[in-house]
């Protein structure tokens, strides 16, 4: 087999430490009541410091050498509870030590998450095919940002992640649209997680315990999105009383944390935006918002966990107080999400039961103050309720058994001076089920095997059962099986869109359920990739996929009036591409390199096309950045303080070129008599659709923190700096055709963008 | 602490103007631009159908505007002289369109642009083939440019439709700030019906408020669909003039006329193509785009419209008014 019967390591870190003398065995097996633990850490400490460490095998047994005497035996693994003994070892002969592990942990992915250790090192060895990366709190800190530490700008540093534009936040995975994210926000889906129409998510980032990212492959736990997932876990904080501040140019921040007793932990943060309060008599700001944001975690008995998370945002830009001088015409745009959920787990030494329901609302309106007739208006309302059950039945088999129910509601309206440009209402109900198999054992072989069933019932047409199955495998080779090769493959579907116009850099989401006239999205995925642990400082990965998307969805700028089955186009897309990354884990210089590739391509009726019946066209999305390479980087500065860089270096995306302009004519009725007027404007004639790139992308940033402990506290100022070497990446090109010669001038990116904060903690 | 707020308020701001100030790119000349023919094709007309001709702008008509893509040494003025232009009617028969020296397809035109009309001769007079034209029917276009060219395309007349509560070509009477509810029957192939104003006399009235304002006014209004046939006036008209317009004259015009003026309304009805071409394509940061209807050597549209117009007269009417005006339906 690939496993010895011994997996015992001895890191390097701890293998500097450990004394020269040593001549004394410990050696143990490690077992959940089930069978043996596979990667759990064993360390060995006196005084707190680290004296040994090493790792239980595949076999759960662990054996490491170390000088005689008093030791601490700290047993920890991903999903139990951390287990602390005193030992004592004996100068000659085999020390034994065996230790239960308890678990105590929720569901994630199938298997339980509670611990300090690598989360991403024990998926790699206990969970096939997946691709899951990581950010944690001080990962998504120590990232150079605009203004607000933010998870989701942090998230576009990953592999496989490509964003459009410098001014958002949303974001692409592996030739999928923004909106087949699933954001869950502690497992509740989150719409559009975006303020300022995008630049900064809504998650603060005093309040993210960890982002995960699984850019493909994820199991039939999930439904409802095809492109990733993307797992946002609260902190509730240890139950001790905690105050967190942040300062920065956009907005102030406080985050509270506490607990009653040892069962109950909480944190709560509020957020706002001040710039307009702040410039107040001094200038006219029309933007502000501010959210609010809550998670609560009970645990009564060791086997139970209750988690309860609420969120509130709002965004508001309001013109109505504006002089018609400054802003041609008042309006009062808000907009905001609402979340709240609910979570209940039991864990047993044979597995886990969870259950937990969650409500899920997105909504934006603008209204004209001026004009009664005027509502512009989307709204999007999602309430589920799940069960999940997970059984180990023996050491090499895992049963995971689940359901969930899910009401959609949406309501858009686009109506003016008495003319409804858009309008669109409907419910869906979508009953899922699932059940999978786990086999194999963590660090030799694994095999997922699972079957999804959604039935989508919406109110406007019939309803529709997909099945999804879903085929993950990997083994592991190589000197301690650090080396693994994985490949996934599955089905996936979505019943909701958004038809946003994804080429406008910031915008809002406007979304639509699956129903007679709008499908649902069948993605049908491949993933095939190898990663290896070489060492424990450092990871690589590279994985290559191939996707097809059928029933993607755009508005339809030329449909018929007179009917709704126009109302979106219907689609179909393509991707294929690699993921290269290579991390540093440990060390005084961390950080990694991600290298994607990415090949796309959308097929949808060419609305530009004369024709009635519309032929179809096949180009390049907006998204399609070939090349993207994201160079991060933690590096200890003087005196103290941190270094945070991001480089990131990215093939043109793709635009479509005007070739020609023209006098804009409008036919006139009672002026003219059915002539033409000409108001001096002009339109423009496209080429190609997407036939033309941007030049290549590339930006620094940079950040600088340090950490100031006081005795009530801590203090971290930072500064942030964007574009350092102000790069003037192209946002937009535009094309002067009655100029001579004809000229192309454009609009940037982020210029230069410093900003500076503060943190506090007591 | 007011001097610290002020500070960082001024730091602030200072901010504004490096976001603004850097986002411009270097302009650089671009590649030469593409040649290409835009049409401009309407059949245009009006109900009941003027059988005397008499009223030129009113009328209805059958033209072309051909005009080309703006060069870099001269603007949008390109004339496209030599073009044979055929629209082939529901019976069959071809109408050549005759090229016209002068301007009367865009009046407005200028040296910097222009370009060459087409229209069919006697389009109002006895024995004109539109008097004959029914709506729902097909008209064919077919045009050979001097060079060669062929361009093609078809359009469908919208279904007549009549105004109610009120008589097309004539005026009716109503209160001051009092709004006009027009209403219409349904042409079951029209995409949109686009209304149209002109107001008379408000800058006189409103000289006591201090309200600046064009004379006469044009405003647009629309609604959308074979099935929305109203539309409140003159509340919902300047769908497309709001942004600018002064709050004191958008606040007025939500309540209806001021005393002593009068307007002109025109509601028509129109086909895809016109819809397609007027309300254009996805966002696209050079310009609008606008969808086409004309196949072949160039881009273009082949709309249809067919209009009914109404005078309305707001109160006290003058002397020679005071007679025979009825009211005019209110909403």
């Amino acid at each position: 087999m690939l496993l010895g019967p011994l997996m015992a390591q001895t890191p390097a870190s701890a293998r500097t430490q450990a004394p020269a003398a040593a001549q004394a065995t410990l050696t143990g097996s490690i077992t959940d009541g089930a069978g043996p633990v596979f990667a759990a850490d064993v360390l060995l400490l006196r005084d707190d410091e680290l004296q040994a460490r090493t790792s239980s095998g595949a076999d759960g047994r662990y054996r490491v050498t170390l000088a005689p005497g008093d030791y601490t035996l700290r047993v920890t693994r991903l999903g139990y509870a951390d287990v602390s003994r005193l030992i004592s070892i004996a100068p000659e002969g085999t020390t034994r030590a065996d230790v239960l592990l308890q678990p105590a942990a929720v569901l994630l992915e199938g298997f339980g998450v509670e611990a300090t250790a690598s989360r991403e090192r024990v998926r790699f060895e206990s969970l096939a095919g997946v691709s899951v990366r990581e950010l944690g709190r001080d990962d998504v800190k120590g990232l150079p940002g605009l203004a607000e530490p933010d998870p989701l700008r942090a998230i576009q540093v990953l592999p496989g992640v490509v964003t459009t534009s410098d001014f958002s936040s949303s974001f692409h995975v592996r030739g999928g649209s923004s909106d087949q994210n699933l954001i869950l926000l502690d497992g509740a889906p989150v719409f559009s997680p975006y303020h300022l129409g995008g630049a900064f998510s809504v998650f603060n980032a005093d309040m993210v315990e960890r982002a995960e990212l699984t850019a493909g492959g994820f199991g039939v736990r999930h439904g409802g999105r095809v492109s990733s997932l993307l797992r946002v876990e609260s902190d509730p904080g240890d139950g001790d009383f905690g105050v967190d501040m942040g300062i920065t140019l956009l907005a102030t921040r406080l985050a509270l944390k506490g607990g009653v007793g040892s069962d109950l932990r909480w944190r709560f943060s509020g957020r706002r935006s001040y710039v307009d309060q702040l410039l107040k008599g001094v200038a006219d700001v029309p933007y502000a918002f501010h959210d609010l944001q809550g998670v609560l975690e009970w645990t009564p008995t060791p086997r139970d966990r209750v988690r309860v998370t609420a969120y509130s945002g709002d965004d508001g830009l309001d013109f109505t107080d504006f002089d018609v001088d400054d802003f041609p015409l008042r309006v009062d745009w808000g907009w905001g999400n609402d979340v709240a959920g609910v979570n209940w787990t039991r864990s047993y030494s044979s597995g886990q039961f969870s259950v937990g329901a969650s409500s899920t609302r997105f909504a934006t309106g603008l209204t004209m103050p001026d004009f009664d007739d005027t509502d512009f208006r989307s709204r999007i309302d999602q309430q589920r309720a799940y069960v999940d059950v997970d059984v180990r039945a023996n050491p090499l088999l895992r049963v995971s058994v689940g359901s969930s129910f899910e009401r959609f509601s949406y309501d858009n309206l686009a109506t003016t001076a008495g003319a409804i440009f858009s309008e669109g209402a409907g419910e869906g109900t979508q009953i899922g089920g699932y059940a999978g198999l786990a086999l194999g054992r963590a660090g030799d072989w694994l095999v997922d095997v699972g079957l999804r069933a959604d039935l989508w019932s919406p109110t406007l047409g019939e309803a529709a059962t997909e099945l999804s199955p879903r085929l993950a495998f990997k083994t592991f080779f190589g000197a301690e099986s650090r080396w693994a090769l994985q490949a996934s493959a599955g089905r996936y579907t979505q019943f909701l869109h958004s038809l946003r116009d994804e080429e406008l850099p910031v915008g809002l989401d406007t979304w639509v359920l699956a129903d007679a006239h709008t499908p649902y999205v069948v993605s049908d995925q491949l993933q095939l990739g190898l990663s290896a642990y070489p060492s424990d400082e450092w990871e690589v990965s590279l994985e290559g996929y191939l996707r097809d998307f059928d029933g993607v969805v755009a508005f339809n700028v030329r449909d018929d009036p007179n009917t709704e089955a126009d109302d979106v186009l219907q689609g179909t897309g393509r991707s294929w591409g690699a993921d290269l990354m290579v991390k540093k884990r440990e060390g005084a210089v961390q950080g990694w390199a991600a290298l994607s590739f990415l090949d796309a391509d959308r097929t949808f009726p060419d609305v530009l096309s004369p024709r009635q019946e519309l032929p179809m066209a096949t180009y390049s999305p907006i998204f399609d950045r070939r090349v993207d390479l994201d160079l991060v980087l933690s590096v200890p500065g003087p005196f103290g303080w941190e270094t945070g860089m991001r480089m990131n270096v990215g093939s043109g995306t793709p635009y479509t070129r005007p070739i020609a302009s023209y006098a804009a004519y409008q036919p006139r009725t009672l002026e003219l008599g059915g002539r033409y007027d000409w108001n001096a404007a002009s339109d423009i004639l496209l080429g190609d659709r997407n036939g033309s790139r941007y030049p290549l992308y590339h930006r620094l940033d940079m950040s600088f923190r340090k950490t100031f402990h006081k005795s009530w506290g801590s203090l971290t100022p930072h500064l942030d700096i964007l574009n350092v070497y102000n790069q003037r990446n192209v946002l937009f090109y535009y094309f002067e055709y009655e100029d001579d010669p004809v000229l192309r001038t454009g609009t940037s990116m982020f210029p230069i963008l410093p900003t500076l904060g503060l943190e506090i903690s007591f | 602490m007011r001097i610290q707020r002020s500070i960082l308020a001024v730091a602030l701001l200072g901010l504004l103007p490096l976001l603004v100030s850097g986002c411009d790119i270097q302009e650089v000349v671009a590649e030469s631009e593409e040649d290409v023919l835009v049409v401009e094709a309407m059949v245009h007309l009006v109900r009941p159908m003027d059988p005397t001709g008499a009223d030129p702008v009113a009328g209805s008509r059958i033209q072309v505007f051909l005009h080309r893509t703006a060069r870099a040494d001269g603007g949008f003025a390109f004339d496209e002289p030599g073009a044979a232009i055929d629209v082939t009617f529901p019976d069959g028969a071809v109408h050549r369109l005759t090229e016209l020296s002068n301007r009367s397809c865009a009046p407005g035109s200028s040296t910097r642009n222009n370009g060459t009309c087409y229209e069919l001769e006697n389009p109002e007079g006895p024995g004109s083939p539109l008097m004959g034209l029914e709506g729902g029917e097909v008209l064919d276009l077919r045009i050979e440019t001097a060079e060669g060219g062929v361009i093609t395309s078809s359009t469908r007349i919208p279904e007549s439709f009549q105004l109610q509560a009120m008589v097309s070509g004539q005026a009716c009477r109503v209160p001051p700030e009092t709004i006009v509810a027009v209403e219409w029957t349904r042409a079951p192939s029209a995409w949109a019906y686009i209304t149209e104003t002109q107001m008379f006399g408000l800058s006189q009235a409103l000289q006591a408020e201090d309200v600046e304002v064009n004379d006469p006014l044009f405003l647009l209004g629309l609604s959308l669909g074979a099935d929305d046939t109203s539309t409140m006036f003159p509340k919902e008209f300047g769908l497309f003039e709001r942004v600018g317009m002064e709050p004191e004259l958008i606040d007025i015009l939500q309540k209806g006329m001021p005393p002593a003026t009068r307007a002109r309304v025109s509601v028509s009805a129109v086909d895809r193509n016109y819809v397609g071409w007027i309300r254009g394509s996805n966002f696209h940061p050079s310009g609008r785009v606008r969808i086409p209807s004309v196949e072949g050597d160039g881009t273009g549209f082949f709309g249809a419209s067919v209009s009914h117009w109404f005078e309305v007269f707001v109160e006290p009417l003058p002397p020679e008014l005071q007679a025979g005006l009825g009211a005019c339906p209110t909403g």
